[in-house]
């Protein structure tokens, strides 16, 4: 691969990070700027939406940062399609307003639509949903040989209720319409399947195997599994509502890795583990929360359930993990700062090499 | 159980619509519509707030009930008008500029009606000025900015730092709130108060506007 020379050695790593055999030293992706980088291609776009759209400036602004991005240990380029973490919704009648950095879905069920709602159905005529196909296309034919492409941001389950009825109604909802929130989770889920399968015929087109945002590879079909409204409600209703098409979801997939975002979300952490096909939890502290090194005690606990963990960790703080934590299963992401700060990453790794 | 604990416990409950039924029979009962506001409905209230932040409650049923505290009210505030009750403080509240989330928000909303304010919300992505052309305009003693995104939370640094090139600083209590935030970053951007959580923001503003 153009931006990665030694893809089949990283590939071989990623295999025994999915049986949790690696046990020399922890996978990571550490990634830094190229000294000397260029500047960023500027956007000339009239609008924001405009500017999400454009599949050449996504095709141009990706290549622009994989020329000047150093991939260090397991990480390696990816270009992933991206309209924001409401594209799922998008598909099922959901307009999205763009914002700089992320978007926004705008959500449009009222008590009434719920209350005459029978089935949610994938339209696939959305302009959203055509312009992904378009962007995963046109990525797998650039990065044929010079980058992976990865599947878009997902997100089916009450979180794709969410975006089409908005977080307070549906916090309504599971005393008002408990059952459609039971219902609808289960409509969605056929259309995760759907886009799924369609996104991983595309980019297996050239590539084996598929990845995602988390920038994990799998040599077959893996993809995380969310529910960030799961931290707003109690264990019970989790368990109720939600956990039972989750789990279907990492029936489906080859591997699957838990997005668990925030503090309020680990009260479900003990559920999760019990889920038997699930490969893994992504644990997210989220910003102002303490640390890597300070959820040591929730990573074992994870390691312990025979499940793998992938955390984001600060340059300063990974030489505790080394030391702290047993390398099998265990992925640390690290965004250094210059090219001379992730060789001395590199370097740490070694000496705690087993 | 007096009809007085009964729609407390009602709206401890979210049961909305038996709350308003019984604030109506209170007030034809001859109770005091203070007394209907601060032992029924604020108390039951206080009661779910607290179960909150011990988490034997969550988001679901903190909501359900701040809107069965709201169903009560529509039948009570023109009556406790008449008896010229004051709130304990203003609040103008809102959602930091190019950030949409407001559950949060909308939590210390309720929380703060609950505790006694008179709330000015205004709603998400909010422009620093707006916050302050608000305050000044209802005579609020409080701003309370809430961000759940680490890329909008300069938003809340904005704010402050126009409140004091207008020398309007010491006039209002800054309260800040959201998940990338906390205590450093208050200490930070020189808010007066940081709170994790909408029961606490309420506790934080009573005592910091009664302390003045």
């Amino acid at each position: 691969m153009l931006y990665c020379e030694n893809w089949d050695e990283i590939k071989k790593r990623y295999l025994e990070f999915w049986s949790r055999e690696n046990h020399d030293k922890p996978i990571m992706t550490i990634t830094a700027p190229k000294d000397n980088a260029e500047q960023m291609p500027v956007s000339t776009h009239a609008n924001l939406k405009e500017r999400w759209m454009d599949t050449e400036y996504m095709l141009k602004k990706a290549n622009w940062q994989m020329r000047n991005t150093r991939y260090y240990a397991e990480a390696f380029p990816v270009l992933n399609p991206d309209l924001g973490p409401d594209f799922f919704a998008s598909c099922y009648n959901t307009q999205i307003q763009f914002g700089e950095s992320t978007s926004w879905s705008v959500p449009w069920m009222s008590d009434d639509d719920v209350e005459a709602y029978e089935e949610f159905v994938l339209d696939k005529q959305s302009e959203y949903y055509k312009k992904m196909i378009e962007m995963t296309q046109a990525a797998v034919e650039d990065g044929k040989d010079k980058y992976i492409v990865g599947i878009t941001d997902l997100h089916p389950g009450a979180d794709g209720l969410v975006s089409m009825r908005g977080s307070q109604n549906l916090c309504y909802d599971t005393f008002d319409y408990p059952e459609f929130i039971q219902k609808g989770v289960w409509d969605l889920y056929k259309g995760f399947r759907e886009i799924y399968s369609k996104l991983y015929d595309l980019t297996t087109k050239y590539q084996q195997g598929s990845t995602c945002w988390m920038n994990i590879w799998h040599p077959k079909r893996w993809y995380p599994v969310s529910c960030d409204f799961s931290c707003m409600i109690s264990e019970k209703m989790y368990g109720e509502m939600i956990v039972e098409e989750m789990e279907k979801e990492t029936e489906y997939l080859d591997g699957s890795m838990y997005h668990l975002d925030g503090p309020d979300a680990l009260k479900h952490l003990d559920r999760i583990l019990k889920m038997p096909s699930l490969g893994g939890v992504q644990w997210v502290y989220g910003a102002g929360n303490p640390t890597a090194s300070h959820w040591i005690s929730e990573i074992k606990k994870i390691q312990a359930a025979g499940k793998c963990v992938h955390i984001q960790v600060e340059p300063g703080e990974l030489e505790i993990l080394l030391k702290e934590v047993e390398p099998e299963g265990i992925m640390y992401n690290i965004n250094a700062a210059s090219e001379d700060e992730a060789k001395e990453l590199l370097k740490l790794t070694e000496k705690y090499k087993r | 159980m007096s009809i007085i604990e009964e729609i407390s416990e009602l709206l401890q409950n979210g049961k909305a619509k038996k709350v308003k039924e019984l604030v109506r029979q209170a007030l034809e009962e001859g109770y005091d519509p203070k007394v209907i506001l601060n032992e029924g409905l604020l108390s039951g209230m206080m009661i779910v707030g607290g179960k909150f932040k011990n988490n034997e409650v969550f988001v679901p049923e903190v909501l359900v009930s701040a809107r069965a505290m709201n169903a009560g009210l529509t039948i009570l505030e023109p009556k406790l008008v008449e008896v010229s009750n004051e709130p304990i403080g203003k609040a103008v509240i809102g959602t930091v500029k190019g950030d949409l989330h407001d559950i949060g928000k909308n939590l210390v909303v309720m929380m703060l009606k609950g505790a006694g304010f008179e709330t000015y919300d205004i709603g998400v992505d909010v422009e620093a000025d707006t916050f302050i052309a608000k305050a000044e305009e209802v005579g609020a003693d409080i701003i309370c900015m809430s961000a759940l995104l680490a890329t909008t939370m300069a938003g809340m640094q904005e704010c402050i730092n126009k409140l004091q090139e207008s020398n309007l600083r010491d006039k209002y209590i800054v309260m800040i709130g959201g998940a990338p935030v906390n205590e450093n970053f208050a200490k930070q951007i020189g808010a007066d108060y940081y709170t994790p959580d909408a029961v606490t923001a309420a506790e934080v503003a009573k005592s910091a506007v009664q302390g003045r």
